[in-house]
């Protein structure tokens, strides 16, 4: 089990050292709700060995841009989509890095992968949610998830 | 000095070589541990080397090993800039010659503080 406030704690250590910016987490698990209908991107980093499951981070695409534009000290206009992606799965990295020694067991990280787009939902299969966070970041919403594999049923 | 910073995310390459051109060096890059090593090969100016881990193809554990294996980069100084934390794989990179270790995040005062260890800079 991963706390919710070693989450919170990961989170705003790396906004504050990388970024320079605030996050606050605001209580809200209702990821959906806040997210729907809007551009949304979604990073994904797995873990692999003796956990496995997933490190994910949801945030809308005006979020994205301006954290890029943070780290690349670009105007967020001046940015490429790839830029963005590559922005969120950095940090994403670093969160899932960071967890990682809070979970039992040695494991292994994978490269980021990100998705972008409008009203998807992003599915680790056989997976079940172990914690999650909901944080606001310059007034836009940011989530997230910790999932756990589910291990496969025992041979009968 | 010149350093080769190597990680596969342009925003952390942007971030690092910010930090590294405001200390006075002149920074080089690469995506990945293969391309890392062709530039250190190329390019005999390298002094020091600040690697990601977890990279693909060849990671940065592998690049630490290779660069170590070969007299001509005896002198390279190579820290690990990496959201590897596991105190067994920090062990595992020193062992294989790793002169020093970042865990990410990190601010410009923890890297300032590993290269006036290292000597390359100047406390000031």
């Amino acid at each position: 089990m991963v706390h919710e406030d070693e989450i919170v704690q990961i989170v705003q250590s790396i906004w504050m050292s990388i970024l320079g910016l605030g996050i606050v987490a605001d209580g809200t698990n209702s990821m959906q709700e806040r997210l729907s209908g809007r551009r949304t991107l979604t990073a994904c980093v797995h873990l692999t060995g003796a956990f496995e499951g997933a490190t994910l981070v949801f945030c809308t695409a005006r979020l994205a841009r301006r954290m890029s534009s943070v780290m690349f000290e670009t105007p967020p206009e001046a940015l490429s989509v790839e830029d963005v992606q590559d922005a969120l799965g950095e940090l994403t990295n670093m969160i899932a890095g960071n967890v990682k020694p809070l979970l039992e067991g040695s494991s292994r990280l994978s490269l980021p992968s990100v998705v972008e787009g409008l009203d998807y939902r992003m599915i680790v299969p056989g997976s079940r949610v172990l914690s999650q966070v909901g944080f606001e970041c310059e007034g836009e919403p940011l989530h997230v998830t910790i999932v756990q594999r589910e291990a496969p049923p025992a041979p009968a | 000095m010149k350093v080769l910073v190597i990680d596969d995310s342009r925003a952390m390459r942007a971030i690092l070589s910010k930090i590294m051109s405001e200390l006075g060096f002149d920074v080089v890059t690469a995506a990945d541990g293969r391309e890392g090593l062709d530039r250190l090969g190329e390019d005999d100016g390298i002094g020091l080397v600040l690697v990601d881990w977890n990279l693909p193809g060849m990671n940065g554990y592998e690049l630490v090993k290779a660069v170590r294996r070969d007299p001509a980069w005896d002198e390279v100084r190579l820290i690990m800039v990496t959201t590897e934390t596991e105190r067994e794989n920090v062990s595992r990179a020193m062992d294989a010659g790793a002169d020093e270790y970042v865990m990410k995040p990190f601010t410009k005062d923890v890297l300032l503080e590993k290269l006036v260890f290292l000597g390359l800079v100047k406390e000031s």
